[in-house]
């Protein structure tokens, strides 16, 4: 298809092993010009970038880091289609310094593919610091590939690899196949007695362990270690404290404690800053447009539909962002890990393995991010049931809901309130992950294994690129649907022309009345409540949006009318049970979007939608009518 | 003491003990997972610790620390080094009771007593 002869700019890919520094290098090659996407068809980030040295230029592919090539794996087949069929003019084989051996198996691969290969040896300043020395010249002479220590958070050599890298393009298109025949020359023997390795591209089994034999005693060769290695490594020092079994839960409750306090209490105060920055624009647009004659109801347009959304949009930005700070930093310092080693047992209770926590934890955020999050299960069936259940779990979303009723009902026991709703979320999400693990059979990557990579102290650029793309990947899908969603009530509660806005005769109106006689059972009936939840199918925040709009107090303003209005409307129960139905009913309509772009099916997107359907339902009816029994009001 | 060596699972080892695989016994694509990761035959492994509720099991091999369950693990065949578990002291450092080598030592000692 896209071979290297008939392309106008030369394409260079990055390959190395998980942990290696990859993402690090790339973002130090491409800075801040890249781009993310899917690789065609699959879920997978693809990330590609632009690079300029001198008066060249190329286009750069990030690679999934993978350990080898040969499996039928989703990362590694992906990788090896990408060598394989778009020919890469170079591939920049990133490798992690202090671990050589593990890292040379791909190079190997790599080379035994035909592939013309630059090496990065990076984390070159952590091998020095571990006594490690390495002999570079040593190593290049065995693999037959140029070779460039880097240290890719200090941007250190990076110029060097690019220069090798271009300049190995250029020799290409004159010398053809050089650089790998050298190479074979040197090893075919020892590799293989039959030759067989370096005869094809094939990576079947029976070739791991000659490769593995081969790196080994490469690495033994060019590695001079002045220091013990049976000594306890810094890293090993910090697993027996925080793997040690009376001290790893205490420390994970506390990091998830400290995730969050950071996250919400960092963002409340810029959010709220936003929505009075929004809200006094709103007034400014509405005193000039007012002045200059414009119809009443463009105005209106304007402030409550239009500049309202953006605003909704603005205050969700400030806690999304700050959450993937946290969730960018945990993982670049290497703590992800030990998190999913330290819950795999409890989550392997509900039919789930170890990493499908982190999805759980994003979901406490934004459902969206959660079930995004779900990629980086191997299991196709641990992603699908971690992504069902994912919207049972709480998203910032609802929480003004609950603080607004909390607030009505419960002030004094606000915070257990909320709690218990939270709490309600992560059952109900255990049990329904355990019910459907039991009917959606296992498939063979269901498997734990996962490598404890050393602990580093990240590089903020690093932790902030991450962010800002997850971020921006967030706010893209989800801001558009919310930002649509406003204008939607907007016109709904607003149309038909004639009918008083948010009343009974208007469309919202209809629409909450048609639905309220289903509601009745679970003690909140009104056509308001119904609409507000027809409308928190949207966005759940939009509860509260509407039912400001449906009591007259308008959107953004006047947060003490609507608490009277809701008091007068709702019982301390049927608030309750209000809650658990605003907790479980319906995923958002952009987690929805999302859980069909991620399933790539209709029949369990529309089964994400129904089944909290019926068990929200369920239980604020049950709520509701087991409170009065006992006698709750 | 009695040495033995006999082969074990890998989850069998002891905390700290080493030993050299034998044989990767596990189906299809986990045979591969694991071997890309570096565990093949003749690899070098130490059980390095256990998560606080019993499982999964830290490995360090080649280089690098890896975590697996155990039922991933008894597919994994050892030939544990003689004498190459935790101390006593270390053991307590670990809070763990009864070792796997110990209960080995054990099943050898009870096995050589039965056929004299």
């Amino acid at each position: 298809m896209n071979d290297a002869s008939a392309r106008a700019i030369p394409v260079i890919a990055i390959a190395g092993n998980p942990n290696s520094g990859k993402t690090a290098l790339f973002n130090a090659i491409t800075g801040a010009r890249q781009h993310v996407g899917n690789w065609p068809g699959v879920t997978v980030e693809k990330k590609e970038g632009r690079v300029t040295r001198g008066d060249r230029s190329a286009l750069v592919v990030d690679l999934p880091g993978t350990y080898g090539l040969g499996s039928q794996a989703l990362d590694e087949t992906i990788a090896r289609d990408f060598i394989t069929r778009e020919r890469p003019d170079i591939v920049i084989n990133v490798v992690d310094s202090t671990n050589l051996e593990r890292n040379l198996y791909l190079t190997i691969q790599l080379l035994d593919m035909g592939v013309p290969l630059v090496m990065a040896l990076n984390m070159f300043d952590e091998a020095e610091a571990l006594g490690l020395d390495i002999d570079v010249e040593e190593l290049s002479k065995a693999l037959g590939a140029k070779i460039v220590p880097t240290v890719a958070v200090r941007r250190q050599g990076i110029g060097d690899l690019l220069d090798a890298a271009f300049a190995a393009i250029s020799a290409q298109s004159t010398q053809g196949d050089s650089l790998v025949q050298s190479r074979e020359s040197q090893y075919s023997v020892e590799a293989d007695g039959s030759g067989r390795l370096h005869g094809s591209a094939k990576l079947h089994d029976p070739a791991i362990e000659p490769r593995y034999k081969l790196a080994a005693e490469i690495a033994q060769s060019v590695v001079a270690s002045a220091s013990d290695r049976a000594a306890e490594s810094p890293s090993q020092r910090i697993d027996r404290v925080v793997l040690n079994p009376w001290l790893a839960y205490p420390i994970f409750f506390g990091v998830v404690w400290a995730m969050f306090q950071f996250t919400f209490s960092l963002s409340e105060p810029v959010a709220g800053w936003l929505g009075g920055a929004i809200g006094a624009f709103g007034g400014w647009v509405a005193h000039v447009l007012g002045a200059t004659g414009a119809p009443e109801v463009a105005v209106a347009f304007l402030v409550d539909g239009i500049i309202a959304g953006l605003g909704a949009l603005l205050e969700f930005a400030p806690p999304i962002f700050l959450l993937f700070f946290a969730i960018s930093f945990l993982e670049d310092i290497g703590y992800m890990a030990r998190a999913a080693l330290i819950s795999d047992r409890l989550m392997d209770a509900v039919g789930l393995h170890g990493k499908a926590f982190i999805p759980m934890i994003l979901g406490f955020g934004c459902n969206v991010t959660g079930i995004l999050a779900a990629r980086s299960l191997d299991s196709r069936r641990d992603r699908l049931v971690s992504i069902l259940v994912n919207p049972l779990i709480s998203c910032s979303a609802r929480l003004p809901v609950y603080v607004l009723f909390a607030s009505a009902f419960f002030p004094e026991r606000r915070g257990l309130v909320v709690f218990s709703l939270y709490a309600l979320g992560v059952v109900l999400a255990a049990l329904v992950a355990k019910v459907l693990s039991v009917f959606i059979r296992p498939d063979a990557s269901s498997t734990f294994v996962m490598e404890l990579p050393p602990y580093r102290m990240p590089r903020i650029s690093g932790v902030l690129i991450q962010t800002w793309e997850r971020s921006r990947e967030f706010l893209h899908k989800a801001g558009t649907v919310i930002l649509l969603a406003v204008v939607v009530v907007w016109a709904l509660s607003n149309l038909p022309p004639g009918a008083a806005p948010g009343s009974p005769e208007s469309l919202i109106g209809k629409i909450g009345g048609a639905i309220a006689p289903l509601l009745k059972p679970a003690g909140f009936g009104s056509w308001q409540a119904a609409a507000a939840l027809v409308f928190g199918a949207i966005a759940k925040e939009l509860i509260v949006g509407t039912l400001g709009v449906l009591y007259g107090s308008g959107v953004g303003s006047g947060e003490i009318g609507l608490i009277g209005a809701i008091q007068a409307n709702w019982t301390p129960l049927s608030a309750y049970a209000f809650l658990v139905m605003a907790l479980v009913y319906m995923p958002c309509a952009a987690t929805i979007a999302t859980i069909r772009r991620e399933t790539g099916s209709r029949a369990w997107t529309a089964f994400a939608v129904a089944y909290p359907l019926v068990l929200g339902w369920a239980l604020a009816v049950i709520v509701y009518q087991v409170g009065r029994l006992i006698g709750l009001a | 003491m009695i040495k033995d060596d006999r082969p074990t699972s890998l989850d069998g080892l002891d905390l700290g003990e080493r030993g050299t695989i034998i044989r990767v016994g596990c189906p299809g694509p986990l045979r591969r997972r694991l071997m890309d990761m570096g565990l093949t035959p003749g690899t070098e492994v130490r059980l390095e610790g256990v998560a606080p509720l019993g499982d999964p099991i830290i490995v360090s091999a080649r280089g690098s620390r890896l975590g697996l369950r155990r039922a991933e693990a008894a597919s994994i065949t050892v030939s544990p080094w003689p004498d190459s578990a935790c101390t006593d002291r270390c053991r307590r450092r670990h809070g763990r009771g009864w070792s796997n080598a110990a209960s080995r030592r054990m099943r050898v000692f009870r096995a050589e007593v039965s056929r004299h």
